[in-house]
């Protein structure tokens, strides 16, 4: 009876720490924030920093798509079109109205996974437009023996420093 | 009078070690690097593909912020409610971000707020899409009416509007639809919006309640409902079963 208490009770603490593990994700992700500009159809990389947290997913409705490369492999594909902006609104006659508007020129961001030493490639519609080496020197210590709550301080603490560093 | 050994001790601690992560994980607090921002799960999906992060801007009250974000996901106009989001809800994870740092504007009528605090805010929660809400005065927005704007994989929202300019942006966003009103000077791309189509609407022909209507972005195009979300949110109930098709396509694969 009591083996039967210990294995429900092992059951339910591993389920309780994965769910947490899973809900603080983020506070453990690095992502790189790219700072571009869209002009005439092409798009110019004009920064970028690593930041703390979770990478936007992958997209897949756009012209444009950026890869990340580590080691000339693809480890993150996604979709994204700087050029149009929806507008909407719907009017006191029960009329929606507003449409598309394309853009010529605007500075716009992206997040996608940190990698050290990567590349960036951003396409339209298949055609390369950019190419772009990047090279982040990462040093956060993930694993050290001590409480969860020291730990999460010390992640903390490295990653303001990385930021530090960085900008 | 009791006697407790070793196991049930063991039990006990256990338990109580359980108790501690899953308080922590109600709180749903996602501590962030440059500040004390919160990562609030609203609902998480069984199979979640797709990430949205709610962020407020221009609420006085925060219990407000949390009302709308219910109301968008789980009210009679959200995604919970509305096809083809109701039947595919498991596939969606919604959060909200309590934060003050958000920038937006309104320039020329319209509400767009900048995608570089937006996004920095979103990085607390697993994010693939984000809606900023602004708290909009319905009789102030009777005067001066604002649009809403979806650019990239932002959603700017007026909440003063109709519930569905919600979903009518996602769409936008999400599925690259493209608006199925007739706007004057507004020239759209067929090829890369699929919810249009020229005369006869050969790409959903074969759907049999699809029907053929003049008007998608332009007039010389078709759309597959004459009165959907896409054309018409304030009356309008429905994508129509072509645009629903298209929207639950990226779920598939």
């Amino acid at each position: 009876m009591e083996r039967i208490f210990v294995g429900f009770a092992i059951t339910i603490l591993v389920l309780s720490v994965s769910a947490f593990a899973i809900t603080k994700d983020c506070v453990n992700k690095d992502y790189l924030l790219l700072e571009l500009s869209y002009e005439s159809r092409t798009v110019t990389l004009d920064g970028y920093t690593l930041e703390n947290g979770c990478p936007s997913g992958i997209l897949k409705r756009g012209d444009f798509k950026v890869e990340v490369l580590q080691n000339n492999k693809v480890v993150y594909t996604s979709s994204f079109d700087p050029a149009i902006v929806f507008t909407d609104v719907g009017g006191e006659d029960n009329v929606v109205s507003g449409g598309a508007k394309v853009i010529d020129k605007r500075k716009f961001y992206l997040n996608v996974p940190a990698v050290q030493e990567g590349q960036i490639q951003i396409y339209n519609k298949g055609v390369p437009i950019l190419k772009a080496d990047f090279d982040v020197k990462q040093e956060v210590v993930r694993s050290k023996s001590v409480g969860l709550l020291d730990w999460v301080n010390i992640l903390i603490e490295d990653v303001n420093g990385l930021l530090g560093k960085i900008s | 009078m009791f006697h407790i050994n070793k196991v049930q001790i063991l039990v006990i601690i256990i338990f109580a070690v359980s108790l501690f992560f899953i308080l922590k994980i109600n709180q749903d607090n996602i501590e962030y690097s440059k500040g004390n921002i919160d990562c609030n799960t609203v609902y998480q999906g069984k199979n979640a593909k797709v990430n949205v992060v709610f962020l407020p801007y221009g609420y006085g009250d925060e219990k407000r912020f949390y009302e709308d974000v219910d109301s968008y996901v789980n009210g009679e106009f959200g995604f919970k409610n509305v096809e083809p989001f109701k039947s595919n809800f498991e596939s969606f994870s919604f959060y909200d971000i309590v934060s003050e740092n958000i920038k937006c504007d309104v320039t020329d009528n319209t509400f767009i707020c900048d995608d570089l605090s937006a996004k920095r805010a979103a990085a607390n929660c697993p994010n693939d899409y984000i809606i900023v809400l602004y708290d909009r005065d319905a009789i102030r927005d009777l005067i001066v009416p604002i649009r809403s704007s979806a650019y990239l994989n932002l959603a700017s929202i007026n909440t003063a509007d109709h519930r569905l300019v919600v979903l009518h942006e996602f769409a936008h966003i999400y599925g690259g639809l493209a608006d199925e009103y007739v706007e004057e000077g507004i020239d759209i791309d067929i090829d890369r919006f699929q919810n249009c189509d020229v005369k006869t609407c050969p790409r959903w022909s074969h759907f049999t309640n699809a029907g053929c209507f003049e008007g998608c972005g332009e007039i010389n195009f078709y759309r597959s409902i004459d009165n959907g979300i896409m054309r018409n949110y304030i009356l309008g109930r429905e994508f129509g079963i072509w645009n629903e098709y298209l929207l639950a396509l990226p779920l598939q694969s």
